[in-house]
């Protein structure tokens, strides 16, 4: 949890004197980093400063793949006690492994995590993710009870059940993908509940990519404060970074992990405020230590200094991966553009889906958005001027035209997991 | 006359879902209204509100638009009227039968204030 005390300067020192640690003990006891050390020519004794940290080659998701199951393993397994395996956005899924010490300091983590989005013991948290591989069930779970949270391990599905729940035990905060919150609440205005009479006061979201609109979204029907956190497996699973009260960012707890951004290209490491690939080290892993890991995931370091108190740096809020950028026409698009786009359209109600496949030679993209009691008058004209609008936005946004298409309401599939928001067909056409 | 104007998206089978969700319920008129991908489907009936009711429970996007109807045989009049009252016409169902009846459903910008101009100028409405 939080040390009131930390400096800037506590900080800095110990992630040094922890990463010549890790990379001297990983050295020893893990065969991958063994590997990674040898291809470059190094010896532990070669990085002393951070500044020697780029001398060593990245660690991919690939890494781990050929290295499936045990491979990346660095402790003898009866000190194992646990594995996840990633939610495999795209590929093939990865395994990780945890000593005790592991999920311990992954408990401390997140409980820091949501400490710092204004939880405490007082607070009734419905976990509504996924218990099993998946890290985020567990994650949250053993991080909001190490705070003292009182725990609902509700897990996945089962929406009208879950919303049952929030109104008996009077839940006071849940945690899911922002798009399933936005399905709860769809489902619980079915039932007859308003979700803003819930007693929620706040949430915290995460697995998938989302935009400040689909925030206001969810704090306007649920009447709550909603926080971003940010994670992946391979580190741990949610407990990297997280959002304060000023919701503009997110923390990254580096006396836990060094980070850098790279130019997904070159491999260059970048300047704060330059947008790239984050790239993790983590200093504390036993079971499976890992020395720049690339996350796949676009994002930037913000200079700017937090209102909040805590002396993290801060990464803005994750735009998309480097392997789910569309290349539309020779635009480079992410997905969460779009939907910033979409979303600041008055009718827009949360559910869409965006498609590109190819008309001949060209990309063409499409958008189905749906049409919602809300903003259906009957009217013929008002729908065609939805559709021409969002049409304009789009041209004037990214100068590529888009066929934006009307569809019934729960057409597009719902999502317990992450939505799949983007259908690329291009690949099969070919 | 109430009307019930239905969202549907272009695909198949649609209509006739729409169709048989009001089986046993009077249909007094019906139209179809097509923009490309989508379309409105029109319904005038005897029980709206239970209409509306299993429309909506199948979770098709229905709205219900209040009157009003007039007689085909004032429909002249009628027009006329509203031109004159600045009372925008969007949409009409012909030939809505209502026992011994011909009628004409009219989507107006403001059903009330089209209501009264009829009732002040003496033309019957449904």
């Amino acid at each position: 949890m939080l040390s009131a005390k930390l400096s800037r300067y506590d900080i800095l020192s110990q992630q040094e004197k922890l990463m010549r640690y890790t990379i001297r003990k990983g050295a020893q006891t893990s065969p991958w980093i063994q590997t990674q050390l040898k291809r470059a020519g190094l010896t532990p004794d070669d990085i002393r400063g951070k500044e020697d940290l780029a001398k060593i080659p990245f660690t991919t998701k690939q890494d781990l793949r050929d290295n499936y199951p045990f491979g990346m393993l660095a402790c003898p397994l009866e000190d194992v006690v646990r594995f996840h395996a990633s939610s495999g956005t795209t590929g093939k899924s990865t395994v990780v492994y945890y000593t005790q010490q592991d999920i311990d300091t992954w408990a401390g983590l997140m409980a820091r995590v949501l400490q710092t989005t204004g939880l405490t013991n007082r607070d009734i948290m419905q976990i509504i993710y996924n218990y099993g591989f998946f890290t985020g069930g567990f994650g949250f779970h053993y991080g909001a009870e190490r705070l003292g949270v009182s725990v609902i391990p509700s897990g996945s599905g089962n929406t009208k059940r879950q919303i049952e729940i929030m109104r008996d035990f009077k839940t006071t905060s849940f945690t899911s993908t922002p798009s399933y919150a936005l399905h709860l609440a769809e489902v619980a205005r079915e039932m007859d509940v308003e979700p803003s009479s819930l007693s929620l006061r706040q949430g915290v979201f995460g697995g998938e990519p989302w935009s400040e609109a689909i925030r206001r979204q969810i704090e306007t029907a649920f009447g709550i404060d909603a926080y971003d956190n940010y994670g992946l497996s391979e580190l741990c699973g949610p407990g990297v970074a997280c959002e304060c009260e000023e919701k503009d960012g997110l923390h990254v707890w580096e006396d836990y992990f060094i980070l850098e951004v790279i130019d997904p290209e070159t491999g260059e490491v970048l300047a704060d405020g330059e947008k790239g690939e984050l790239v993790f080290t983590p200093l504390w892993k036993q079971a499976m230590p890992l020395l720049r890991y690339r996350t796949g995931d676009i994002s930037r370091i913000m200079d700017d200094e937090c209102g909040c108190s805590l002396p993290f740096k801060k990464v803005e809020r994750i735009t998309g991966r480097s392997d789910d950028m569309l290349i539309i026409r020779g635009v480079n698009i992410f997905p969460s553009q779009i939907e910033e786009v979409i979303s600041q359209h008055p009718a827009f109600r949360g559910h869409y889906q965006i498609v590109v496949e190819k008309q001949g030679a060209m990309d063409a993209l499409s958008i189905n958005m749906e049409v919602t009691d809300s903003l259906f008058s009957g009217n013929i004209k008002d729908l065609l001027h939805i559709q021409k609008d969002l049409q304009e936005r789009i041209r004037s946004t990214f100068f590529i035209s888009a066929d934006v298409k009307l569809v019934e309401e729960g057409s597009i599939p719902r999502s317990i997991g992450k939505a799949q928001r983007v259908i690329d067909k291009r690949g099969e056409q070919q | 006359m109430d009307i019930i104007s239905v969202f549907i998206q272009n695909r198949p089978g649609r209509l006739l879902q729409i169709i048989r969700e009001i089986e046993g319920i009077t249909l007094y008129g019906f139209s179809i209204a097509d923009a490309g991908d989508f379309g409105i489907v029109r319904l005038c009936v005897d029980r709206p509100a239970e209409a509306m009711r299993s429309l909506r429970s199948k979770e098709f996007i229905a709205h219900l638009t209040p009157g009003p109807a007039v007689e085909a045989a004032h429909l002249e009049r009628a027009v006329e009227l509203f031109e004159r009252e600045d009372i925008n016409i969007d949409d009409a169902i012909y030939a809505v039968l209502v026992g011994d009846k011909r009628l004409v459903a009219l989507r107006v910008s403001d059903p009330e204030k089209a209501v009264a101009a009829l009732e002040k100028e003496g033309i019957p409405s449904f």
